[in-house]
This record gives C-alpha cells, sequence and structure tokens, in this order.
C-alpha cells in the first residue's frame, strides 16, 4: 500500500479512528495488526522475514540486558548483526555478489556454479533493519532499556508509518510514545493533516511531475541532446528531494495524528553550504545512523587525518551500497566521500578557501550534488556515462519533441510550474500555515486534483 | 489530559476545521466540475472523453465516422475526406473500443457509411486511458468499459478527474493553439517532426521488434457477428499507411492479408489496404503514425478512392 493510494486514504482513516477509539492498553494490538496489514498489502509472504528478524532481535536485547559478562553481550550483538546484516545480504546483495563473482570467473574462463536466486526485494527491507539493529546496540550500550513487552518491541519495529522508508528511529525516541496514551489533540491532528496534505503534494504533484519527464530523457538517453539532459539531471534533484521528503511528511504526519512524534528527515537540504552541511539535512535519521553506529565507533574525526579520511570513505561506501545493490550505488557514495574528504582537507589546510557568498556556496553544493544524483539515477554505468557524454557535447539542439522529451510542451511547462510551487511551499512562514488552516487544506487538496499524477508512483526509497 | 478535554478537542476539530475543509473544498469542485466539463471537456473535439460523449448521444444524420486507434487519429483528416467525415480515434484504445463504437454507430439510424482504420497487430482489446470515460462514467456500458479500473472516487464531482485534468487540459489547448499538433474535427496530427537521430533510432527498434499479427478469437467472432447482421450502411476498413520498416519487420503480415480477404468476403464491407502506401520517412512521425503531411496525402488518396467507389454525396467537400 502506498501513501498516495486510495488505500491508503482509507486505511488512514480506518487506523486513526479506530486506534483513539480503543481502550489505551489495547492500542499496541490494534497498531500492530494494522502495521502487519499495511506491510502484507505488498507481498504478504515477506512478513515472515520481517517476523524472524523482530524474534531474534526482541530475545537479544532481553540477553543483553540481563548479561554482566562484557565478551558475552559483545559475541550477543555480533551474531545478531550477523543476523540482520546477513538476511538483507541474501535478499539485496546476493545475486549482486554473485554476478559479480559470475564476471570474476568468467574472465579467466570459468562458468560460475552458484545458481541466482529468483527473489523480489521484501520492501523497506533496510530501513527496518536499520532500525532493529539500532535497538540491540543502544540496548548493549546501556541507552535503551530492553523492552519486554514483545508486543511493544514488534511495534517499534513495524509501526506503519514509518516501516517501508523510514525515518530510521531510535528506540529511545519512540518506544516510550509507544507505551504512552495519546489522547485525541487539536493541534496533533491540524498538524498531522498538514504534514500529510503537504507531502502528497510533494510528491504526486511535484515528484510525480517531474519524473514523467526525467524517465523519459533517461529511457532515451542516447537519442537525448544537451538541453533535454541537463534539464533531466536538473529535474532529478528536485524531484528526488519531493519523492523522499514528501514520504518522510506524510509519514510524520500520519505518526502525529495519532500523537506519536517521529524525528525530523530533511531540513531544507539544497540550501546547504557544504557536503558535511547537506548530509546534516539530507535523510537524517540515516546519516546519523552512519555516524552513530559507523563513524564515532571507527574513531570519527578524533583521529588523525589519514585514518579520518578512512572513516568517511568507509562511511559513504557502505551509504552507497545501502541504498541498492549496484556499482552506481557505490560510485555515488565515492563521489559523496571525496567531496566531504576534499573539504575536511581544505578546511584543516586551506580553511580561506571557500565561497564567502552564501548563495554562490549553496549553488555550487547543489550542481555538486545534482552530479552525483546522475549515478544515483542511472540503470548501470552506460547511462550514467551517456549522461555525462550529452552534458559535455554541449551541443543546443532545439526539437521541441527533444527538448520536452516527448511528453509535449505544456508538460515542461508544468515541471517549471512544480518547481515554482516548490518555492512558494517552503517560503511561506509556517506560522502562515497554521493561521490559515483551512485555507491551506483547501488549497493542498485542489492542487493535488487539478494538478496531481494519478499514476500512484511508488516511492524511490521504497525499493531500498 | 483528560477525556472531556479529548472530546471537546475532537469536537473542536470536527467543526472547527474538518467540516469548515470539507465544505468549502465540496463548493469549489462543483464549481469548478461545471464549468471544467461545459469548457474543457465538451469543447475539445479532439478529446477521447468528447468522442465517447459523441458515440453514445451524437445526432447529425450524415455523419461519416472514422473508428480506430491512434493510427486513426493521427492519420485521416476528416476535411480532406468529407464534410460529414468525423475522426473517432482513440489513442491507445484497440479494437475492443472501436466495436463499442461500431455497435453503438449501427444502432442509429443513419445510412451514412463507417470508415474503420485496421491495424496490422491484429484484434487486440485496451481502453486506453480512463479520462476518455469519466464524463460519461454513469452510462452502464462506459462503466462496464472501465471495469476493474473503476474507483469509488469516479462519483465525486471534479475529484473523478483527479490525474487526468491535464490530459484534458492538453487536448483543449491542442485544439486552441495548434502549437504541437494540427486538429481537425476530431483528428490530432502531428506537427511536429522527429529529430533524424530519435527517427534513426526509431527504425532501429522496430526493426528489433516487429509486430505480430494475432486476433483475438473472441473479438473476432463478435467482429464477424456485428458485421454479418443485415444492415443498410458501408463499412470500410482501412488501413493506414505503415513505414516501410514496419512491414519488413512485421513477422507474418501474411496473416493479416489473409484477415482482410475474409473481411472482403462480407457483404457491405470494403477494405481498402494502404499498408504499403508510398510514403517517403520524411512523412512518418514514426513507423506506425504519419505525420501530418503524410495524413494529408494519405486523406487526399482515400478521398479520391471513395469517390471512385461509393456513394459520391457522402464524400461532398464544402
Amino acid at each position: 500500500m502506498v501513501f498516495n493510494s486510495f488505500e491508503f486514504l482509507v486505511f488512514f482513516i480506518v487506523a486513526t479512528i479506530g486506534y483513539y477509539l480503543l481502550v489505551p492498553k489495547l492500542r499496541w494490538l490494534f497498531l500492530l495488526a494494522a502495521s502487519c496489514f499495511f506491510y502484507m498489502f505488498f507481498k504478504p509472504v515477506y512478513i515472515l522475514i520481517l517476523g524472524f528478524t523482530i524474534v531474534v532481535d526482541y530475545y537479544v536485547g532481553l540477553f543483553l540486558e540481563q548479561q554482566q559478562d562484557l565478551t558475552k553481550k559483545k559475541f550477543i550483538l555480533f551474531a545478531s548483526i550477523i543476523v540482520n546484516v546477513g538476511v538483507l545480504c541474501i535478499f539485496k546483495y546476493f545475486n549482486f555478489i554473485n554476478e559479480n563473482i559470475s564476471g570474476l570467473l568468467h574472465y579467466i574462463g570459468i562458468s560460475n556454479p552458484i545458481p541466482f536466486l529468483k527473489i523480489i526485494l521484501p520492501i523497506g527491507l533496510s530501513f527496518h533493519t536499520f532500525q532493529a539493529m539500532s535497538y540491540t546496540i543502544e540496548v548493549y550500550r546501556g541507552n535503551q532499556k530492553a523492552e519486554k513487552h514483545f508486543g511493544y518491541y514488534a511495534l517499534y519495529v513495524m509501526f506503519y508509518p514509518q516501516l517501508v522508508a523510514g525515518p530510521i528511529e531510535r528506540p529511545q525516541h519512540i518506544l516510550h510514545q509507544l507505551h504512552e496514551n495519546h489522547s485525541f489533540s487539536f493541534e496533533n491532528m491540524r498538524r498531522g493533516i498538514s504534514l500529510i496534505l503537504f507531502g502528497l503534494v510533494k510528491k504526486v504533484v511535484i515528484a510525480d511531475r517531474l519524473a514523467f519527464y526525467v524517465d523519459d530523457v533517461y529511457h532515451h538517453i542516447g537519442e537525448m541532446s544537451f538541453i533535454p539532459t541537463l534539464l533531466a539531471v536538473f529535474f532529478f534533484s528536485i524531484q528526488i528531494y519531493c519523492d523522499f521528503s514528501g514520504y518522510s511528511d506524510i509519514a510524520l504526519g500520519t505518526a502525529r495524528c495519532m500523537g506519536i512524534d517521529l524525528m525530523q528527515n530533511f531540513n531544507y537540504p539544497y540550501r546547504a553550504t557544504s557536503i558535511a552541511d547537506f548530509w546534516r539535512r539530507w535523510h537524517i535519521s540515516l546519516s546519523t545512523w552512519f555516524r552513530d553506529y559507523l563513524y564515532f565507533p571507527l574513531g570519527g574525526s578524533r583521529v588523525t587525518t589519514i585514518v579520518t579520511i578512512r572513516n568517511v570513505l568507509i562511511v559513504f561506501v557502505i551509504s552507497g551500497i545501502w541504498h541498492g545493490a549496484s556499482w552506481t550505488f557505490v560510485v555515488w557514495g565515492l563521489l559523496h566521500a571525496i567531496f566531504q574528504v576534499t573539504e575536511l582537507v581544505r578546511n584543516k589546510y586551506l580553511p580561506w578557501f571557500r565561497l564567502q557568498n552564501k548563495f554562490l556556496a549553496q549553488t555550487f553544493i547543489f550542481l555538486l550534488v545534482s552530479v552525483t544524483w546522475i549515478f544515483f539515477r542511472a540503470s548501470n554505468f552506460k547511462q550514467a556515462l551517456q549522461v555525462f557524454k550529452n552534458l559535455f557535447a554541449v551541443k543546443i539542439d532545439l526539437h521541441l519533441t527533444e527538448i520536452t522529451a516527448n511528453k509535449g510542451p505544456y508538460n515542461l511547462v508544468l515541471c517549471f510550474g512544480a518547481l515554482l510551487l516548490l518555492y512558494v511551499m517552503q517560503n511561506i512562514p509556517t506560522n502562515i500555515y497554521k493561521t490559515n488552516t483551512i485555507t491551506s487544506w483547501v488549497c493542498a487538496c485542489l492542487l493535488l486534483i487539478i494538478l496531481g499524477k494519478n499514476n500512484a508512483a511508488q516511492f524511490i526509497y521504497f525499493q531500498f | 489530559m483528560r477525556p472531556n478535554s479529548s472530546i471537546s478537542n475532537f469536537k473542536e476539530f470536527i467543526l472547527r476545521l474538518l467540516l469548515p475543509s470539507i465544505f468549502i473544498l465540496a463548493i469549489i469542485c462543483l464549481m469548478l466540475n461545471y464549468i471544467f466539463e461545459r469548457n474543457i471537456i465538451i469543447k475539445s473535439e479532439n478529446s477521447g472523453a468528447y468522442k465517447v460523449n459523441r458515440v453514445l448521444n451524437g445526432k447529425n444524420q450524415f455523419e461519416i465516422p472514422i473508428f480506430g486507434s491512434s493510427r486513426a487519429l493521427n492519420s485521416y483528416i476528416p476535411d480532406s475526406i468529407s464534410k460529414y467525415a468525423f475522426n473517432y480515434g482513440l489513442n491507445g484504445a484497440q479494437d475492443d473500443i472501436w466495436l463499442f463504437f461500431l455497435k453503438k454507430e449501427l444502432a442509429k439510424t443513419r445510412t451514412s457509411p463507417i470508415i474503420i482504420n485496421f491495424d496490422f497487430n491484429g484484434l487486440d482489446s485496451a481502453k486506453g486511458d480512463l479520462q476518455y470515460y469519466l464524463y460519461n462514467s454513469n452510462d452502464a456500458e462506459v462503466r462496464k468499459i472501465v471495469g476493474d479500473d473503476w474507483q469509488p472516487y469516479f462519483n465525486v464531482p471534479m475529484v473523478k478527474y483527479f490525474g487526468r485534468v491535464e490530459s484534458y487540459i492538453t487536448d483543449y489547448l491542442k485544439e486552441k493553439t495548434e502549437l504541437t499538433r494540427i486538429t481537425n474535427r476530431g483528428a490530432s496530427l502531428y506537427k511536429l517532426v522527429q529529430s533524424p537521430k530519435a527517427f534513426a533510432a526509431i527504425l532501429k527498434e522496430r526493426r528489433e521488434n516487429g509486430e505480430v499479427f494475432r486476433n483475438s478469437i473472441q473479438l473476432r467472432n463478435e467482429l464477424f457477428r456485428v458485421l454479418k447482421e443485415p444492415r443498410n450502411r458501408e463499412i470500410y476498413f482501412v488501413i493506414a499507411p505503415y513505414n516501410k520498416t514496419y512491414i519488413e519487420s512485421q513477422k507474418n503480415v501474411n496473416d493479416a492479408k489473409s484477415f482482410l480477404n475474409e473481411l472482403r468476403t462480407i457483404p457491405r464491407v470494403t477494405v481498402f489496404d494502404y499498408s504499403e502506401f508510398d510514403l517517403p520517412d520524411e512523412d512518418f512521425f514514426n513507423t506506425s503514425h504519419v505525420n501530418y503531411k503524410g495524413a494529408q496525402i494519405f486523406s487526399a488518396e482515400l478521398r479520391r478512392r471513395f469517390l471512385a467507389t461509393a456513394d459520391s454525396a457522402s464524400f461532398k467537400l464544402n
């Protein structure tokens, strides 16, 4: 069930009303059942995988809390990480690794005897695996008490608003909220529905509109010239932001309607003035996950410059591979690592060497990030390299069919209109929305009806 | 928070926010629906919704309907064929839809000829974009065509057009601005030409993926049943031009030709095969669709043929 579907609208209304009608002590059960239903709407059988990791991590949590012996604790934590990452590897990376082994063996004239798995990646696997791992790590560190109630722990992993694409929550932030009795609150509902509507506008009106153009250009990249390629690269940067932040807004809004506060996942990322700043604003729940559970344990930046550089490289390459089992994602992560390392070295040795003008710095970072998105969007290296080829062969070809990517001039006008809409949405002060809630709701609904794309397209991050 | 406070919060939310929002939205949607249907949908002759409505409710006694898929839409210029012709071609819709149109047409008390564009991929089912059917979604037969794609919100004014408003506006703008298309009584013709690079890629793709003629048995039987029923109207099956790459790559072109010969045996059915009509690449938008120039040449030739074989009174230009 995707958030931008009629089914979800009905589900959301029923789930929210049901939540408030029930006595508080039964709400966890209702929410868990609703979350199971939500997840099983995609492919029912995969709930078994989720169930398996939930059971494992629940008992690991209990054991870690009881155990005093540090060596045993370490061993159990390590085993639980192996189980979680193992599941991820089987479903997400097995065929990728096998494909690379085949390539290597083929190079030396041997055929690969290992068969490929015919499996579809369970939706949101990377997200809920990371969320489950954050629980065991926090219990191990003593920052979180192990959850005794299996239902609440299962709900922590499965809470439907953030189950398939985050935000990747921390147990300290969410578990106690699931236990609390949330009464119906006018302000929570107002804020929640506003977030849902704005998220939907970002997804259905802006991201899907731009995707309509971008998809065609990438699909026919060999036939495209400079202008459509440039527009597609630019549009994709906005598309992925609106797609993912739109999803996060809907997730936050849905949870907020039930009085539950999820962590903020985006903070105007394209206003970043450096790559490090970008990662403080983009997919915050993932970047802080990597920071807390990988970068800091590796030593973070409190080590020599060389080791810090190594740490940054490790984190970003793993972040790349987390997104998808493809070398294009590795390159995407590597590029971010290189940019971040460059910044790090510059800050240390040439601190004066920076763009002083904030707007120029933001534009520069936006361009850098847009270049990296090429690898993120391309289905393979050939496609990515063709994008660069088209961009470097600055040949202005004014064929209207090509500039409009065969979608007509009206669509292109709407694409630019979508960008303007995003600009307006993000620059209206929050208090205006608050004092004009009815107007903003009606406007959002009208935008959805009149300018929305009705293809119930999946969110980009669902594939991860 | 105490339960009382929760209930008052709920009441406040419903009365102060939710109901006023729904009320205002409903009023705006009703108004928009009225304006949109009367000024956009029903004012765009090349829109599929207009065509479905016209098939259901059209009253012109002399009309010569031209049915078919996007190939009909892009190949026949009514003005060049007859002053009574109207192009009912629907982008993405296949033979089951023109068969539905044909049945509706034959139920009318007209005597004018009917033109059906036939495609070499055989008889197939595809309803095309749902936007064609939403305006008439209260009609039982139209609703049957929509089938499993029916959504409860299709009953709600304006909301039923969610996600498709732009396609109606695009059709409207095509007709009003003629920026990318030339429109003419239902026809929508490619004004633009492909870049040579893009056209070369299209030819290459076609060579690699030749079409196969494949008839749905059910549709074939239904078509023959309809055609064999007694009627007082001539039916012309016309095969609009294909690019020679299309014909060369077609896997079983002889099966298509045999089917046409079968159609020729039915009384009051005539077949005009222009599939290999000699047109250069410049007159095509892609391998199965001519552009405006190609459509002009083909429509003029078709009219000449009609004048030579059919009732010339029906094929007056003015």
